[in-house]
């Protein structure tokens, strides 16, 4: 869709300050382009605010890369044009169809007083298609289920057009069928149109299952990076959580983290 | 005075009744001429129309006598009636209480509605504050005078003369000035010469005046010292008091002009709290004003002037 | 879709404004009939019938009437737009166009010019300038303000709302303290405040009509940014636009509308908070339809209950804001109990 080559982030000694509180530490990673990379976590070790900081919510030291420009350069509307975001609690404003919301997506590209021309209507529609919301492109948001409206937020992240998908705990809201449906739907645009997507996620299974490779942090640091066998391990994972699992490695389903529970009756 | 003389009848001259009559129509038309006299046969042909009077920065020209006066002021409807122009107001706001006999009309002051005051088909409407319903009156050709709050005696007498002028009866309003002045000097010397402090109240909650407003000046006209004068508050002559000022102060006399609005009277204003000490409460030196004469500056002006002297009287006993 | 709720909307709107104003026009407490009202109208046509109406009479209705029923659509229709714009710049639906301070700075202003300059005679009434020049003083304090309290880093409209509502106040206690002083101009202060449109001729039209065609002109092309933002500042940000920059135009040129109707007309509450609310209850929350809508029904709304102020408790005057607050509380009451999605 984009027509572009899929793009490579680069976050180069990334620092972000929440009040007096230094949140992220001198963060250096580093996204192939078109890969998935999945950041894991405990709560509190920085994960959304890294996402924040790189959908340019908040003010950061150190540099973020896109293909090597450097995106504070960029203006606002640029940086929607590469970046594209779809938030853990999307605003669900009031009145507002499908339709409308996923055209939302195109303001990077419309002109200050314009209101779209057919391209972007048909963009649109095409977008509303490939998410299946096709039936409920008449329905307001706020009147849709939770995985109807992760797909609708997705569609909205689309129809931007960016190379880049941040995708902050996408699936937090969601069971388990859901979950699934909205994780397949992005690897597969993933690769439609060479995207390079970042998720914040907080099951390290899908993480695991999802990503070509995964960033673990705690306490604003990145303890490891890399493929996900070498980074989810059982040591990883105690040293990180400070939980007690078990990583098994199946060969229909991959890489599973499996909680081990303590106490009577377990061998 | 006439000084018309019939002319004897001599032989051979025209009948009495011819020559009187050639006579009086000489005199008036000579009299005609004559600006200012004001012989009661004579009275009518001094009021010449049309006329242009200069009020405020406005011009109001009238081309006939009026016969269809609207009054949006309760002091220009005093006026009117008190000139003999009575008959020629056909319609008066709703707070012009005086005279009974006036057209009262629920036709508001406070916010007067420019298509009712049309509605009475006016030929001059009386109003006592410029704003956007005179400029409307103008614009539909209207003759409007605009007869502000007075802010000294002279303002009354000039007001009066005015309306005179404009409703054809010039000798009329010259009498009731004379009879105004003559009225308010008697007052004067009638009221006892000692400095005494009053307090004149507005309302029950101690709004007052100072001696730069028109009451301050009726009162400074009798001598007297008004404690409001001084107090905080007061450039633009409305102070409101508070009771420990007043109680500092300590008036001689206090005079009621919230008789009627604010139900206050003597039995009230002993029984406030803290004002037992005052002068004026101790010796009973309450004297309740009625609120209309108080607040209005047209012909019952004099009706104030009496009541205070009355009142400063009934101190000195 | 989008199209035809857009032309349903405007469509009703021109027209309930269209018959609201033909009412008011020929309606009235002067003793003119509605007929010769209309014979008089038509009498300018060429083939028309002719006049039966006195001279003083034809004056009325073409320098007094109707003045000021194209003043009150004219009002109704700012008033209406700009609360339309504030509600959706803040994503509040119950902020008014009164927010950042406007009403308050206004009622300084006039007041200032009944008690201090109202004995001199002016080339131009001072009143409408202070009035005006008043809101717009207090709506950039209150822009001073906010941008000051901002800047921890918290870019937040809820500290501008706020900020507002300080200088509201203290513009409030400035106005109360001129007002005393002053105090025998009371009446003519509270007349301003509570609202009331008196024409003489096409002055007060031709003074704020510039104003307005502005204001106008920059919100409706500011509809689709609106939309933008009602997604929340973060979000609006993600998607491409800058949230303050697009809150600081719309509120500018609202605050001006604002300022011009009550510069002419006093404080007349409830037709900015109201109106857009029902027009969205019946036309949807998209602003190239909501605004427009606002803006018409906003100033069908006023004419009418302009002709209710001079004409239903003839020959006195009602004060306009008092019938808008009459008609406006309950019926926004009614909305709240019955608990329609706003």
């Amino acid at each position: 869709m984009t027509g572009r080559p899929p793009a490579g982030v680069t976050l180069h000694g990334v620092s972000i300050r929440r009040g007096s509180v230094e949140v992220v530490h001198q963060l250096h990673l580093q996204l192939t382009p078109g890969s998935w990379m999945s950041l894991v976590g405990p709560n509190g070790a920085g994960k959304s605010t890294l996402i924040g900081a790189m959908a340019g919510l908040l003010p950061h030291t150190g540099k973020l890369l896109i293909d090597k420009q450097d995106v504070a350069t960029l203006s606002i509307r640029d940086r929607a044009r590469l970046i594209a975001v779809v938030p853990q609690r999307p605003e669900l404003p009031p009145g507002c169809t499908v339709r409308e919301y996923v055209l939302l997506g195109r303001t990077a590209h419309l002109s200050m007083f314009g209101r779209g021309g057919r391209a972007d209507r048909q963009l649109v529609e095409d977008t509303i298609e490939r998410l299946e919301l096709q039936w409920l492109a008449d329905r307001f948001v706020s009147d849709l289920s939770g995985g109807e409206l992760q797909r609708a937020t997705i569609g909205r992240a689309l129809a931007q057009e960016a190379q880049v998908l941040l995708l902050d705990e996408p699936t937090s809201a969601l069971d388990i069928h859901h979950q699934q449906q909205a994780l397949e739907l992005v690897d597969q645009l993933r690769h439609a149109h060479g995207l390079t997507v970042c998720a914040a996620m907080h099951d390290l299974t899908l993480a695991a299952q999802f990503g070509d490779r995964v960033a673990l942090m705690a306490c604003g640091e990145l303890l490891a990076e890399g493929t996900p066998s070498e980074v989810i391990t059982e040591d990883n994972v105690k040293r990180a959580y400070g939980a007690d699992v078990v990583v098994r490695h199946d060969e229909e389903v991959g890489l599973a983290v499996i909680p081990r529970r303590r106490g009577v009756g377990f061998s | 005075m006439s000084i018309i003389r019939f002319a004897r009848r001599r032989p051979g001259s025209p009948p009495p009744s011819v020559v009187s009559a050639v006579s009086v129509l000489a005199a008036a038309v000579g009299l005609s001429f004559l600006p200012g006299l004001s012989s009661p046969t004579s009275a009518a042909s001094a009021d010449r129309f049309p006329v242009a009077v200069k009020i405020g920065e406005q011009t109001v020209r009238m081309a006939k006598k009026p016969k269809r006066i609207v009054s949006i002021s309760p002091t220009a409807t005093e006026i009117l009636f008190s000139i003999g122009a009575g008959k020629q107001v056909i319609a008066v706001d709703d707070q012009s209480s005086f005279p009974a006999n006036a057209p009262r009309t629920k036709l508001s002051g406070f916010k007067p509605n420019v298509e009712a005051i049309v509605g009475y088909k006016p030929d001059l409407v009386v109003m006592s504050q410029d704003d956007k319903v005179t400029a409307a009156l103008r614009t539909l050709k209207i003759p409007v005078a605009v007869q502000t709050a007075a802010t000294a005696f002279n303002d009354s007498y000039r007001q009066i003369r005015e309306l005179g002028v404009l409703t054809g009866h010039r000798a009329q309003a010259d009498g009731v000035v004379v009879t105004m002045k003559s009225r308010l000097d008697a007052a004067l010397a009638s009221a006892p010469k000692i400095k005494v402090k009053i307090f004149h109240e507005l309302d029950d909650t101690l709004y007052t005046v100072t001696s730069s407003t028109f009451i301050g000046q009726v009162y400074a006209a009798f001598g007297v010292v008004n404690v409001a004068d001084g107090a905080p508050g007061g450039e633009f002559g409305y102070p409101q008091l508070n009771a420990e000022y007043l109680v500092k102060a300590n008036p001689d006399v206090v005079f009621l002009a919230d008789t009627k609005c604010c139900a206050q009277s003597v039995d009230t204003v002993v029984k406030r709290d803290g004002w037992s000490e005052i002068t004026a409460v101790k010796k009973r030196a309450i004297v309740s004003l009625d609120d209309d004469i108080a607040s209005r500056w047209g012909p019952r002006l004099p009706l104030l002037f009496e009541a205070i002297a009355a009142g400063l009287q009934q101190y000195a006993r | 879709m989008r199209t035809h709720r857009s032309l349903v909307s405007l469509s009703i709107g021109f027209l309930t404004l269209a018959v609201a104003m033909t009412l008011s026009a020929i309606v009235g407490v002067s003793g003119l009939s509605a007929g010769d009202a209309i014979r008089e109208v038509f009498s300018h046509f060429p083939g028309g019938p002719a006049s039966r109406l006195a001279e003083l009479d034809a004056s009325l209705l073409w320098r007094i009437r109707f003045p000021r029923v194209v003043l009150s659509a004219l009002v109704g229709s700012a008033l209406g737009l700009c609360g339309c714009a504030y509600q959706g710049a803040f994503r509040n639906p119950l902020v008014d166009p009164y927010l950042l301070g406007s009403a308050a700075g206004a009622g300084l202003g006039a007041t200032l010019a009944i008690v201090y300059l109202k004995d001199r005679s002016w080339v131009i009434n001072p009143l409408p300038v202070l009035a005006f020049a008043g809101a717009l003083t207090a709506v950039a304090m209150s822009y001073l303000v906010g941008r000051a309290a901002n800047r921890q880093g918290r870019r937040d409209s809820s500290v501008l709302v706020l900020s507002g509502v300080a200088v509201a106040s203290f513009f409030t206690a400035l106005q109360t303290f001129v007002q005393q002083r002053g105090s025998d101009n009371l009446r003519q202060v509270y007349s301003w405040i509570l609202g009331g449109l008196v024409t003489s001729g096409w002055t007060e039209v031709v003074l704020i009509a510039p104003y307005l065609v502005v204001s106008a002109l920059v919100i409706f092309s500011s509809a689709r940014l609106l939309d933008v933002l009602s997604v929340g500042d973060d979000e609006a940000r993600t998607l491409g636009v800058r949230p303050e920059r697009i809150r600081f135009v719309v509120v500018l040129a609202a605050s001006l509308g604002t300022a011009a109707a009550v510069a002419v007309s006093g404080l007349i509450g409830f037709v900015g908070l109201v109106v857009p609310h029902v027009v969205r209850m019946l036309f949807g929350t998209r602003h190239h339809v909501s605004l427009p809508a606002s803006a018409l029904f906003g100033g069908a709304f006023l004419v009418i209950a302009d002709l209710g102020a001079r004409t239903l408790s003839a020959p006195a005057e009602l004060p306009l804001g008092v019938i808008t607050a009459f008609i406006g509380a309950p019926f926004f009451a009614g909305l709240l109990i019955r608990g329609v999605r706003s």
